[in-house]
């Protein structure tokens, strides 16, 4: 089986089955259309990502690298945030620094997937909390003038659902 | 360096997340949680109201209420995109207020309203970026149409409206999609074919009553070539527009014989979709007509009264959706045509009767990923099962006051469904707990049992919208 290797912002090399980094987009794109060749030895900086996270980010790769592809266009289940499995449920059960740099660093690495589950935990973090409430979950200053707010909240009185 | 450096606390980096990834997030997340994105801080609220796709969740609603001169609603929505006038007496637009919110609206829907015509005109002047108008059920107070118009409505693309103005005509000059739901036979075509003739140039879909005085007129069309037709009206008229416009792809029809339809067919190279209500006949239906639409990829038909139909050996070998209502299904054609349906997604059957519950499951094919039955029943009562190895790559089954359907097929059925199936079933326990025998413990059970107010649920946590029957 073949490997690659990566490179960490902070300078560790990881050998990794070609396979799983190629859930990767932007690992993909490098070795297919750029041509970067892994035969070569030379480790592909990925100068966006710190050790402990792609090291995080490995091990969901390993564990979904044989999923099938996700269908393109399920406008219907666009916005379901219920479906996550429980192996993932599990992975993200960590603090709020790390969940955001897995996202991060699943963006700059371009995984769909990983990306679609993070934003389902956040999505559910969200719900059902008020304004306020959600400003402390993520540390948000209130930044409009005092007052304004209400002004805002009042503007939503016209807003319906759609028919 | 690195090696003195803190580590960081939690707190510090927390809401660090760039607003693209965050964009991201919102887009899971439904109006009411977006309201509360909005008041957050003032850049979430930018982030919401600069992005279509959220800040189409706001429409504003005007209802039961009188705009005359002294009309002046305050702290609107500022990003809305959808506005909705529901039984609301129109009687004059002053003031600055529709300005600034009618300017960036798109979709605007009048329904139960009383008009003053002028006041319409002039409220549209002040919308150019409307791409969606609806005029449905109101009263007119009519008054002599406007001569010179100085402004277009240049993005309208899409226009639904039971009662016709010669001004519509003039100041939509790019309209693709005119649908007329009440325009019925009893009304002027004279109106109709002039603003026809006004749009022809870009129509693509219609959707109104056909008199032969109408489909003599779009004859002289040169510039019409339309893709999507609805049609209501005698089934010849429905004929002579498939000769008159061969670009016809998508096409709804009533009443068409299947003589007609295989004429239909034969005028139509590029039909890809069709939705046929067949006449109110008990004769066996015998759908001749798919011989000449090799192309076809969505076929819904409902018969007018219950009758029966047998696919013969007839094919349809791109078909992706089908769609059958109020049938007697008849065994050996069923088989054969789904055995020849390789690409079939969707089958939905609705008040339909087959053989057996075998009957219902056994044909589909592995390509199969939605599945609906709504008051499906079988005429044997015979044991049902489904056979041998046979697997099902369902994404989606919905079964909705099917209250015969026995739990020895259920139990055979779900530990087949290779993938996660959303479920849904109606509201009688009985039946759910027969649906959930087999798939769930007793505890899992308890725990989905709630139903949610549109009286079906799922194998996961409820969820309500119904299953598309797409493309259409």
């Amino acid at each position: 089986m073949s490997t690659i290797k990566l490179e960490t912002s902070d300078g560790v090399k990881f050998t990794v089955k070609t396979q799983v980094a190629k859930c990767s987009g932007t690992i993909r794109t490098m070795l297919e259309d750029i041509g970067i060749n892994p035969q070569d030895g030379e480790a592909i900086p990925l100068s966006n990502v710190h050790s402990t996270i792609l090291q995080k980010i490995l091990v969901w790769a390993e564990h979904h690298v044989d999923d099938p592809e996700p269908p393109r266009d399920d406008a219907d289940a666009a916005k379901r945030t219920d479906d996550i499995c429980s192996w993932d449920e599990d992975f993200l059960k960590v603090d709020q620094r790390t969940l955001f740099d897995v996202m991060l660093a699943a963006n700059y690495l371009d995984m769909k997937q990983l990306i679609a589950v993070c934003c389902k935990t956040v999505a559910n973090m969200i719900k059902g909390k008020t304004a306020d409430q959600i400003r402390k979950t993520f540390n948000i200053e209130n930044d409009f003038p005092p007052g304004d707010e209400d002004k805002i909240r009042l503007r939503n009185q016209f807003c319906e659902e759609r028919r | 360096m690195a090696s003195s450096e803190p580590v960081a606390t939690s707190c510090d980096e927390v809401s660090s997340l760039p607003p693209e990834v965050w964009l991201l997030i919102f887009q899971y997340l439904e109006r009411d949680y977006l309201r509360e994105i909005r008041l957050t801080c003032r850049q979430w609220m930018q982030l919401v109201d600069q992005t279509k796709s959220l800040r189409a969740a706001f429409c504003v609603v005007f209802r039961s209420c009188t705009m005359d001169r002294k009309f002046n609603p305050r702290n609107l929505y500022p990003a809305a995109l959808y506005a909705e006038v529901d039984h609301v007496r129109l009687v004059a637009i002053t003031g600055t207020w529709w300005s600034t919110f009618g300017a960036i609206l798109t979709r605007l829907d009048f329904r139960g309203c009383r008009i003053a015509l002028p006041e319409l005109w002039a409220l549209l002047s002040g919308t150019p970026n409307l791409e969606e108008l609806i005029l449905i059920v109101n009263k007119y107070q009519l008054a002599p149409e406007p001569t010179d118009l100085s402004w277009k409505l240049e993005k309208l693309k899409s226009l639904s409206c039971d009662a016709i103005f010669d001004t519509l005509g003039r100041i939509c000059p790019r309209l693709e999609v005119l649908m007329l739901p009440n325009y019925g036979k009893t009304r002027g075509y004279a109106k109709l074919c002039h603003l026809l003739d006004s749009v022809q140039g870009t129509l693509k879909t219609l959707s109104c009553y056909f008199t032969p005085d109408t489909v003599k007129q779009i004859a002289g069309m040169s510039r019409l070539k339309l893709t999507c037709v609805l049609h209501r009206g005698k089934g010849g008229t429905a004929v002579e527009l498939s000769r008159l416009q061969p670009s016809i792809e998508d096409l709804k029809v009533s009443f068409a014989s299947t003589k007609d339809l295989c004429e239909i067919g034969r005028n139509l190279p590029n039909l890809q979709h069709i939705r046929i209500t067949t006449c109110k006949n008990k004769s066996l239906f015998l759908p001749s007509f798919l011989a000449n639409m090799p192309q076809l990829k969505g076929l819904s038909i409902t018969a007018g009264s219950e009758r029966s139909i047998n696919f013969a050996e007839f094919k349809a070998p791109l078909l992706k959706a089908l769609r059958l209502e109020l049938f007697r299904i008849e065994s050996s054609g069923w088989r054969h045509f789904l055995a020849n349906c390789p690409n079939l997604e969707m089958n939905d059957l609705t008040d339909c009767t087959l053989a057996s519950w075998s009957e219902v499951f056994d044909p589909q094919p592995q390509s199969l990923s939605y599945l609906r039955l709504e008051k499906v029943c079988v005429s044997q009562n015979t044991a049902s099962t489904i056979s041998g190895q046979r697997t099902f790559n369902l994404k989606e089954l919905k079964v909705l006051c099917c209250d015969d359907i026995p739990s020895a097929i259920v139990q055979q059925l779900l530990p087949r469904v290779r993938r996660r199936v959303s479920l849904y079933c109606d509201g009688d326990l009985q039946l759910r707990r027969r649906f959930f025998f087999g798939a769930t413990s007793a505890a899992e059970e308890a725990a989905h049992s709630s139903v949610c107010p549109y009286g079906c649920f799922s194998a996961g946590r409820h969820r309500l919208p119904p299953m598309p029957f797409k493309p259409y």
